[in-house]
């Protein structure tokens, strides 16, 4: 179960908030163009399939997928729809010849945009937790969206454990309206995470207001 | 030796992390980290120290790195050479591997850095990448090492984003097209001790990929153009087709048919004619092995084999349509294909049905006014012929008994009844042309004219006058006895018309492609031209019965008889100039 | 220093008007600090009294953080007006100085909070 008062679910929105907010400035910057954001909303899930962020879980998306692995762990995750990803690539690169889907170069670029981005704002929140965030290489990958993250369904676990929600999902949409480009940042964190999570969270404010 | 510290093998070829395997390898770069405190970096550089280097045992793991397995199953393991071997093996490595320290100065620079930089290892090692390559670096690098050595954040920079971030010799066989290597590059933090962050940055060259990519993306450019210039004249042809008016089908060899347009659509739509198309299969010239049954005789307005093919098309919504049909062949893919088009013609039938019509009502009419003419003059001959001779009679008997009043009485009424004796036998000579005409046959002209010459002076009231002829008057196919008369009538209108004391008719002919045109002339009174046309009307007169003898039948007999031979009669003429009377008589007559 | 001031932080983020609460009160002890959730609470405040400063942040639900300032501004010339954000992109910071706004980057910290306020203060003395 998870168990997250008001201000350290509160605290986390704002941490994340404070990342996303980087992270826009960098897109911001490599687009040229002001980037638009939504306030972050946190969701508990059992499954990530369970999560209701996604209007359409059979949209091909494009997605950066960095693993962090500090004190605590999870995906941090770039998506695009599609079309999307491939006019953002095209506004980056300043292709006038677009293909049908990206090539081997484009994927590149859009990884490093997600690794831009991703490190914006896992650097940020690493900053502000003073703690280091060991992050892994962008991974990139093109599937539905319900596919975007495995499902850790406890196997054996048939009675009431499983309606247990052990993900936490937080999103933060973004939107490019010269371009009509959008797309999203997820953070998935599981159990423990959140847990360890919380814990630097009261350590960090209880520092704080000291 | 290219390194300028001791650096554990294994955070050189750090596995991909992925969820899954991350824990274990950070765990393990920082246990090693921690047994070894002979591992901490120092500031010299370029010490060969591979004996200082952490053995490679085989419970820690480093083989794995490398090999991607189980450690415990690696097959070489020799620890006395190990930590040289990965030395090598990093230093012969495919991409360049640079590792960087907390103080941003380069540690480690490999072979191939070497190569594609020109700067030694021995130069470079101990300086920052800034030193090496001065304001080449972009501020991305920078900012990704910085990150990288504070944060511990990997960053990937990719060549398309940043045209060139290290400035490396390109390979030769790209020299020409890129001045500088097109690069992919990778930094990741490496952790050799529980505090020291590394950088550890890999160059692969990905120029062959770059060029590729461009190539790609201009064949792409070029496909697309081409498959907009394809399509842009495949949407005007098919614009075309579709707004043609006729129905255009196309038929391939096993006889399906195919309509091409919305007008063949709807033909063959439901809406349609659920014949039609077996109508048509019927009139390709092969198709198929089963030929389709004939359609009923009402669908083919035309007989096969005219060249021109009608069918009816009797659509499920409306009026019946008559259409043409048009088949041409072409050949596609080896194939052989017609194609058929469907013209309506119901305006062309409409209006040939109307001529139709209307020659037949003329027909009748014409019929009708032949019976009449003929059955009026004959059956007034009989009373006429009863009061002339009555008439003639009182001349002879009483002539001079009675008054001289009853004496005129008399000649006006015996002359009266001459003249309508007269004219009832020119009636009834016309409507003979038509109704007892002889078969054709060649009638040489001369003779006929020389015939014309002797009639004329036989008769007492021929008028005088010169008659000259051209030579060589040809032969010409026709009905004697009436060409006789038609060219008698002429050339005697001609001299009566004259002035006697010098009356002069020529004659001439001239020969034109389909016809041959006798000229009859004379240097008479003339015809005012507003007369022109109304002279070949049947008792037309201009002229009083004082002035000129005559019924005012001749012309229209002359009329009747030239058409009758299939030509023309017209006249050419101004008062006091004399008139030419044109009669074009075909040469061939197999169409009369 | 003069006599105390007041401030009014709006912020749907109840960690962050925690933390610049915090901060100003270690350094400012006497200060007047109220706290508005969003933009029409904060508008009701400010008519009620006046405030020295406006932290303002950018991102909140209903109006946005320039949209208040910009009207605090026209409304309350007297007071100095900050936007505090997360959202540093040039656009954003360009559009609060043209309303005549400051700009602090998220996250705040006590020497950004200090720094801030004491040269705003060494400004109006």
């Amino acid at each position: 179960m998870i168990d997250l008062s008001d201000l350290e679910r509160d605290t986390i929105t704002e941490l994340i908030n404070i990342g996303v907010g980087r992270a826009a400035a960098s897109l911001s910057e490599m687009v040229d163009q002001r980037v638009e954001l939504t306030v972050p909303s946190i969701s508990f899930v059992q499954r990530f399939s369970d999560a209701n962020l996604i209007a359409a879980p059979h949209e091909v998306v494009s997605a950066v997928t960095q693993s962090f692995n500090g004190p605590f762990k999870g995906d941090a995750l770039l998506v695009f729809p599609e079309r999307r990803s491939l006019e953002l690539v095209r506004r980056l690169l300043q292709v006038d010849v677009p293909l049908d889907s990206l090539s081997d170069l484009e994927q590149e670029a859009l990884m490093e945009v997600g690794n831009i981005i991703l490190n914006a704002c896992l650097g940020s929140i690493s900053n502000v937790l003073g703690h280091p965030i060991n992050c892994s290489m962008p991974v990139f990958r093109k599937c539905e969206t319900r596919n975007l993250m495995p499902d850790y369904s406890p196997v054996d676990a048939p009675d009431a454990e499983t309606t247990a929600p052990f993900l936490l999902i937080l999103h933060v949409q973004f939107m490019l309206r010269e371009n009509d480009i959008d797309g999203y940042v997820l953070f998935v964190m599981d159990l423990d995470s959140i847990q360890t999570l919380k814990q630097m969270v009261q350590r960090y404010l209880a520092h704080a207001l000291s | 030796m290219r390194y300028g510290n001791q650096i554990p093998p294994e955070d050189g070829t750090r596995k991909k992390p992925t969820r899954a395997n991350m824990p274990v390898d950070t765990g393990q770069v920082e246990n090693t980290g921690a047994s070894n405190p002979g591992a901490q970096p120092q500031p010299a550089a370029n010490t060969p120290a591979p004996a200082s280097v952490p053995e490679a045992g085989p419970d820690t793991g480093h083989p794995a790195a490398i090999a991607g397995t189980n450690p415990r199953s690696t097959a070489c393991k020799p620890a006395s050479w190990g930590a040289e071997l990965y030395l090598t093996l990093l230093d012969a490595s495919d991409v360049g591997v640079i590792t960087i320290d907390q103080n941003r100065t380069i540690m480690f620079w490999n072979s191939w850095m070497e190569k594609a930089s020109d700067h030694k290892a021995n130069d470079v090692i101990g300086k920052t990448l800034g030193d090496v390559f001065g304001d080449a670096i972009p501020t991305r690098l920078h900012n990704a090492i910085r990150d990288c050595l504070s944060l511990g954040m990997p960053a990937m920079i990719s060549p398309s984003l940043n045209k060139s971030v290290l400035p490396l010799r390109p390979l030769p066989q790209f020299a020409e097209k890129f001045p500088q290597m097109q690069q992919s590059i990778r930094i990741q933090p490496v952790r050799i001790a529980q505090s020291t962050q590394l950088c550890s940055i890999t160059v692969r060259d990905v120029t062959l990929a770059v060029q590729r990519d461009q190539l790609l993306r201009r064949q792409a450019a070029e496909l697309a153009e081409l498959v907009t210039k394809t399509r842009r004249s495949e949407d005007r042809t098919r614009a075309i087709l579709q707004n043609t008016i006729d129905a255009i089908l196309v038929a391939s060899e096993d006889g399906t048919l195919e309509p091409l347009n919305a007008r063949a659509q709807e033909l063959c739509g439901p809406q349609g004619d659920p014949e039609i198309k077996n109508i048509i299969r019927f009139l390709l010239p092969d198709s198929g092995n089963t030929p389709p049954p004939k359609p009923p005789s009402d669908r083919l307005l035309t007989d096969l084999g005219t060249g021109v093919i009608e069918i009816l098309a009797c659509p499920a919504n409306g009026h019946n349509i008559p259409l043409e049909v048009a088949i041409s062949h072409f050949t596609a893919y080896g194939r052989y294909h017609y194609i058929i088009t469907l013209r309506d013609i119901s305006q062309r039938k409409r209006h040939e049905l109307e001529i139709q019509n209307t020659m037949q009502e003329l027909e009748n009419s014409n019929a009708e006014l032949e019976q009449f003419a003929y059955a009026a003059s004959h059956d007034l001959q009989e009373p006429l012929r009863m009061v002339s001779s009555y008439t003639q009679l009182l001349a002879r008997r009483y002539k001079g008994k009675l008054d001289d009043t009853a004496d005129e009485f008399i000649h006006y009424a015996v002359d009266g009844t001459r003249r309508m004796q007269r004219m009832i036998d020119d009636l009834l000579t016309l409507s003979r042309v038509g109704r007892h005409g002889k078969p054709f046959q060649a009638v040489p002209l001369a003779g006929l004219f020389d015939a014309i010459e002797a009639n004329l002076k036989r008769a007492d009231a021929a008028p005088a006058g010169n008659i000259m002829r051209a030579p060589d008057l040809p032969m010409v196919m026709g009905d004697p006895s009436q060409l006789l008369q038609l060219f008698q009538n002429l050339v005697s209108n001609g001299l009566k018309y004259s002035n006697p004391e010098h009356a002069e008719v020529r004659i001439s002919a001239r020969e034109f492609d389909s016809f041959w045109r006798i000229s009859v002339s004379d240097n008479g009174i003339g015809i005012d031209p507003q007369y022109h046309a109304s002279i070949f009307e049947i008792f037309k007169r201009l002229h009083g019965y004082g002035e000129y003898a005559g019924t005012g039948i001749g012309l229209a007999l002359c009329k009747k008889i030239v058409e009758r031979h299939g030509g023309n009669i017209h006249v050419e003429s101004a008062p006091d100039e004399g008139s030419t009377f044109h009669v074009d008589l075909p040469k061939d007559h197999s169409v009369v | 220093m003069s006599h105390p001031r007041s401030v009014l932080l709006v912020d749907d983020s109840k960690f962050a008007r925690l933390l610049v609460k915090a901060f100003i009160q270690s350094r400012f002890p006497a200060w007047t600090i109220d706290e508005a959730v969003e933009a029409g609470e904060a508008q009701t405040m400010a008519n009620t009294r006046p405030y020295d400063y406006f932290i303002i942040d950018f991102n909140m639900p209903g109006k946005n953080g320039l949209e208040l300032g910009g009207d605090i501004r026209q409304q309350h010339p007297q007071s100095t007006v900050a936007l505090l954000t997360a959202n540093i992109q040039q656009d954003i910071q360009n559009q609060a100085e043209a309303l005549g706004m400051d700009f602090i980057a998220k996250p705040p910290t006590q020497d950004k909070i200090t720094a801030y306020f004491s040269a705003r203060e060494q400004a109006h003395d």
